[in-house]
């Protein structure tokens, strides 16, 4: 017969996804750009993605040690950013640079402000912007197609001089082109994006609306006479899928409502392209995710939903 | 057509239960009779210890109108009349009755004819029988019908089966069809309304089809199938999704023309009319990873849980934790020698621990809580504010509107505790309201 009868509070059954299964999505979702990375570009980069998920790792481990507080390797969380932040970095960096991005990814902006979920921009792309106190190591290119470092213009800085790039646009669906080791191939990107939604880590939203708004932004004002031309290297070049998949996506900095979603994609959108137009600098993406990371809180204000028994005209 | 709440498929371990048929059970020898199993005042003991009393006697008073009475489930003598454990939580007074064995009838019991079409009459029978809602609420049904005569349209009979992994309602569904319409029409009669709503989830496919081919020739009574969803089976989102009604916040069904009667209710009260037979028995669905098989049983009220899952066959494995109700509501308990009550629909006995073992992370804004929250609500941020006690925060994100349902919960990435938060989360805000008037008086 029963003794000793457990005793807690309901539900007593729980659904399937924990945050460490969600982690590993994103992982397993990164992981076709990376390797197109890895092929173009070769061991160099294969060090820096490694230099980068440690030293996420290991000051993740390190400041909640430091700070007395639970260990949270087991979230994963630390070995996502890492693969993002060395993504959004050069193929020529010298490894020292994203040793310093994991440093102030995870302590500057996730830890100090209490970890997981308590951050309010997103780690990688912070750490990227800061890194940019660097500027000439952050801009200097490889040619994809060999590991001898010829410095080769990307597609976005190109554009940047009015004029369309010389690859093709398939080069660049594919990941033939100059640019970051984890950005340069859409089809990788895409087949991420998609493994994502089908195992609904994410919700469409966000990717749809900020991917919709460049394109008709660019379609309204190209540089050129051909139009579409324009609007397609927009979309292909810089790092706008990597972005708008896995950036704009992550859970902690963007809205936790549909509606949200959508103004935070347009809201990214529209700065990106301001930015790509009128900036000094070619890319937009990161600058306007973050700018957007700010304005979460008030999108999440903006578009509370109705709760239930609210509506103005409800019967009485 | 209009769409729908919100509300998620559950995946549990629980398997399909075989709703028929059901099981009935040897009687045990001493039943537990809690004077307290409805909502509203607890019934007063109108027997004595040692007296005898009959199957189907009233042994508790109704105590005003919100209360129920309770009957005499089985023949027998009253051993005692003390505070006992209850399946509601705590303890309770309680009328402990030992079991004769000879299922002797109270002579007061007879058909109730004039009932069939007096409304006063029936409303009468039915609170003199202590009928509740045996959905699992246990409103007591004649205040119920009280509160809406007169004021609505439509009857909605709950054939949803709150709880996942459950079959209680479907099996009274299968086996007590006749009885249901009768009850539904009584139902009807007693409200005023012109038609009634038979509302049953999808995945009960032999009680839509027989229940459809016994319809009333009038179309007084419509069946409506609706989507495995949890909750359907809630009162405010059952309104809704059949009728397209919104009750506002605080309001009741009867505010929108309505009253939602669970399927068993309906059949209890074309009994009390039938045969006149109180409410004494009910179904009860034994589940979970303990049980070697699934099944519906019916039980007697006050029938200790120990008694029904030993004459059910007994565990396969010794259960780790047993719930009265079901896997997203019901109570965990750590005894099991209470008696059932009226609004007990399930018993379920797990092998394993579940959830309570599970990683704990912080909120990753993930933002399902919210997509599924069946009102509308947006726990995230009520879990924020309720760790900050943030009083007029919790009141401008309405609380007080969460139905604990736990699909938030069972959602959550993160395993954090959201129904234990909400709950909090209303127990501060109900503190700070009290503060805020305390000074406003005191200011005066």
């Amino acid at each position: 017969m029963e003794d000793r009868l457990l005793v807690s509070a309901p539900p007593h059954v729980r659904g399937g996804d924990d945050t460490q299964s969600i982690m590993l999505r994103v992982i397993i979702a990164l992981t076709p750009a990376l390797l197109v990375g890895f092929w173009r570009f070769g061991l160099p980069t294969l060090m820096i993605t490694a230099v980068s998920v440690g030293s996420c790792v290991f000051f993740e481990w390190g400041y909640r040690r430091l700070a007395r507080k639970s260990c949270t390797l087991g979230d994963y969380s630390a070995v996502v950013t890492g693969l993002l932040l060395s993504m959004t970095l050069s193929p020529a960096v010298p490894l020292w640079l994203p040793l310093i991005g994991g440093f102030f990814a995870i302590v500057v902006v996730k830890q100090l402000y209490g970890g997981l979920g308590k951050n309010f921009m997103n780690p990688a792309l912070a750490a990227r912007c800061f890194l940019f106190s660097w500027a000439a190591l952050m801009n200097s290119w490889v040619s994809p197609r060999g590991v001898d470092a010829v410095s080769s213009a990307t597609p976005l800085s190109v554009m940047k001089g009015m004029a369309l790039p010389a690859e093709s646009p398939m080069d660049c669906f594919l990941g033939l082109r100059a640019g970051c080791i984890g950005e340069i191939s859409a089809a990788a990107l895409l087949l991420g994006g998609a493994y994502l939604l089908l195992t609904k880590v994410i919700r469409p939203h966000i990717p749809l609306s900020y991917l919709l708004t460049v394109a008709v932004l660019t379609f309204l004002f190209p540089r050129g006479n051909e139009r579409l031309t324009w609007m397609l290297y927009q979309l292909l070049s810089g790092g706008l899928l990597l972005g708008a998949v896995f950036m704009a996506t992550d859970y902690v900095t963007s809205p936790g409502t549909d509606r949200g979603r959508v103004l935070y994609g347009i809201g990214c959108g529209v700065i990106t392209v301001v930015i790509r137009y009128f900036g000094s600098y070619p890319e937009g993406v990161s600058f306007s995710i973050l700018i957007m990371n700010l304005l979460v809180w008030l999108l999440d204000k903006w578009t509370t939903p109705r709760a239930f028994g609210y509506k103005k005209e409800a019967n009485t | 057509m209009k769409l729908h709440i919100p509300g998620v498929r559950i995946k549990h371990t629980l398997p399909d239960v075989a709703p028929v048929p059901s099981l009935t059970l040897p009687l045990p020898e001493k039943l537990y009779m809690p004077l307290s199993m409805h909502i509203g005042a607890p019934a007063a003991p109108c027997v004595s210890v040692g007296e005898q009393v009959y199957k189907g006697q009233k042994i508790g008073e109704a105590r005003g109108a919100i209360s129920a009475a309770v009957h005499a489930p089985v023949s027998g003598t009253v051993l005692a009349i003390e505070q006992w454990p209850s399946a509601r939580g705590g303890e309770c007074e309680t009328v402990i009755i030992e079991n004769d064995g000879l299922e002797t009838l109270s002579p007061d019991l007879c058909p109730h004819p004039e009932c069939e079409n007096d409304a006063d009459a029936l409303v009468a029978l039915v609170r003199e029988c202590g009928i509740v809602g045996m959905g699992g609420a246990t409103f007591p049904t004649a205040a119920k019908i009280d509160s809406a005569r007169g004021k609505m349209d439509t009857v909605i009979l709950n054939g949803a089966e709150c709880e996942p992994g459950l079959a209680s309602d479907y099996a009274a569904m299968l086996e007590r069809s006749d009885a249901l319409l009768h009850g539904i029409r009584l139902l009807l009669m007693a409200c005023g309304a012109k038609s009634a709503i038979l509302a049953i989830e999808e995945n009960k496919g032999e009680a839509i089809s027989l229940l459809s081919g016994k319809l009333p020739a009038d179309g007084s009574v419509k069946l409506q199938t609706l989507p495995s969803l949890y909750p359907q089976g809630g009162e405010k989102q059952l309104i809704y999704n059949t009728t397209g009604r919104e009750i506002r916040s605080g309001g009741l069904p009867a505010d929108v023309g309505c009253a939602v009667f669970n399927v068993e209710t309906a059949i209890a009260v074309a009994e009390a009319v039938e045969s006149g037979m109180p409410l004494i028995e009910r179904y009860c669905t034994l589940s979970g990873s303990a049980f070697a098989q699934p099944k519906v049983v019916r039980v007697r009220i006050g029938t200790p849980v120990r008694h029904i899952s030993e004459a059910a066959g007994g565990y396969e494995t010794a259960p780790k934790k047993i719930i009265l109700g079901g896997p997203m509501m019901g109570m965990s308990v750590y005894r099991t020698d209470m008696g059932v009550n009226k609004g007990s629909n399930g018993i379920l006995a797990m092998a394993e621990s579940g959830s309570e073992s599970e990683r704990q992370t912080s909120c990753i804004r993930c933002g399902r809580c919210v997509e599924n929250c069946p009102m509308g609500l947006m726990p995230n941020y009520l879990n924020l504010f309720t760790r900050k006690n943030a009083a007029e925060k919790l009141q401008e994100y309405h609380v007080f509107d969460c139905l604990e349902c736990g699909v938030c919960a069972y959602g959550c990435p993160a395993r954090l505790p959201l129904v234990q938060q909400m709950k909090l989360g209303k127990a501060r805000l109900r503190a700070w309201q009290n503060a805020e008037k305390a000074r406003k008086e005191a200011q005066k």
